[in-house]
């Protein structure tokens, strides 16, 4: 059999289609994941152990980043399970550039988180390097 | 006469673009990816070469953090074998996370230069993979949570 355009259009939005339905999947699983992690971080608020004001404060920023972040993720997952639903319409290009835009949204979060995440840790380590050589 | 080539399909000129952006994310964060995993290699190899020493110490530890953040509360009922078997998990996971990322980069890349139709298959492909991992890692963090939530409550 020929490869004709069809066919390679149907196996580009095949695959496609298989990873926007995995991409649906990991956004749904993600709510799971979240909500028990607001659960469970918010008990230190009702625990009734004496932790400084100051440690509050870190852990209320750092449930507002993990709850941001992780909404940024599941719209971006479920914008492009959507958008790939409509891809058979092959007359319309801009379907599927709307669908890899969310792609793109979801890797440049993604990346923008590590490179957060790393300078963070490169930070850390600077600290303890420079708080252990005053102290000693 | 109608063409049926396949290098004549329409196509919006911003899908490359977006797929070489993709492309160059994955690549940043797949060498990122590979470093952590050398350190938790070397880590990991540390706790096996001292684990007489640092098993004691660290289930006084774990125990200690089970009660000061309700959110560790699992670590009460867990030994330190089960921190290494963790640890090992976490490298095979950030390991096959990194290569992902890499092929991810790599197809990206390849279907950016040639408009190359198997190449963008195969970019799919591997961010499907990279889905059912972080599906498996939910899925993990699901588990964990719920333990969490019922010990200590």
């Amino acid at each position: 059999m020929a490869y004709t355009e069809d066919n390679a259009e149907n196996d580009k939005f095949h695959e496609m289609k298989k990873t926007a339905l995995w991409a649906k999947i990991v956004a749904i699983t993600s709510i799971g994941t979240l909500c028990l992690k607001v659960i469970n971080d918010s008990k230190y608020f009702y625990s009734g152990f004496s932790i400084p004001i100051v440690f509050y404060i870190l852990m209320a920023l750092r449930m507002i980043f993990i709850v941001g972040t992780s909404c940024l993720f599941i719209v971006f997952l479920f914008q492009f399970s959507k958008r790939t639903k409509n891809l058979d319409e092959l007359d319309n290009p801009d379907l599927e550039e709307t669908a890899v835009n969310s792609l793109r949204w979801y890797f440049s979060t993604y990346g923008i988180i590590t490179l957060i995440a790393v300078s963070l840790i490169i930070l850390s380590f600077i600290v303890a390097l420079v708080v252990g050589s005053l102290t000693n | 006469m109608e063409s049926n080539s396949i290098f004549e399909i329409q196509e919006s000129p911003n899908v490359p673009k977006f797929i070489n952006i993709i492309s160059r994310w994955s690549r940043f964060i797949g060498v990122v990816y590979w470093v952590i995993s050398g350190f938790a290699f070397c880590v990991l190899l540390a706790l096996l070469l001292n684990y007489n020493n640092v098993a004691r110490e660290f289930n006084e530890l774990m125990l200690a953090m089970s009660y000061t953040n309700p959110a560790f509360g699992f670590l009460s009922v867990i030994d330190f074998s089960w921190i290494l078997v963790l640890v090992f998990n976490a490298l095979i996971m950030l390991i096959i996370m990194a290569i992902l990322f890499v092929r991810i980069s790599k197809f990206g890349k390849i279907y950016g230069l040639s408009f190359d139709i198997p190449s963008k298959n195969r970019f799919y492909k591997n961010i499907r993979y990279l889905f059912i991992l972080f599906f498996i890692q939910s899925a993990i963090l699901v588990f964990f949570g719920l333990i969490s939530l019922f010990i200590n409550a």
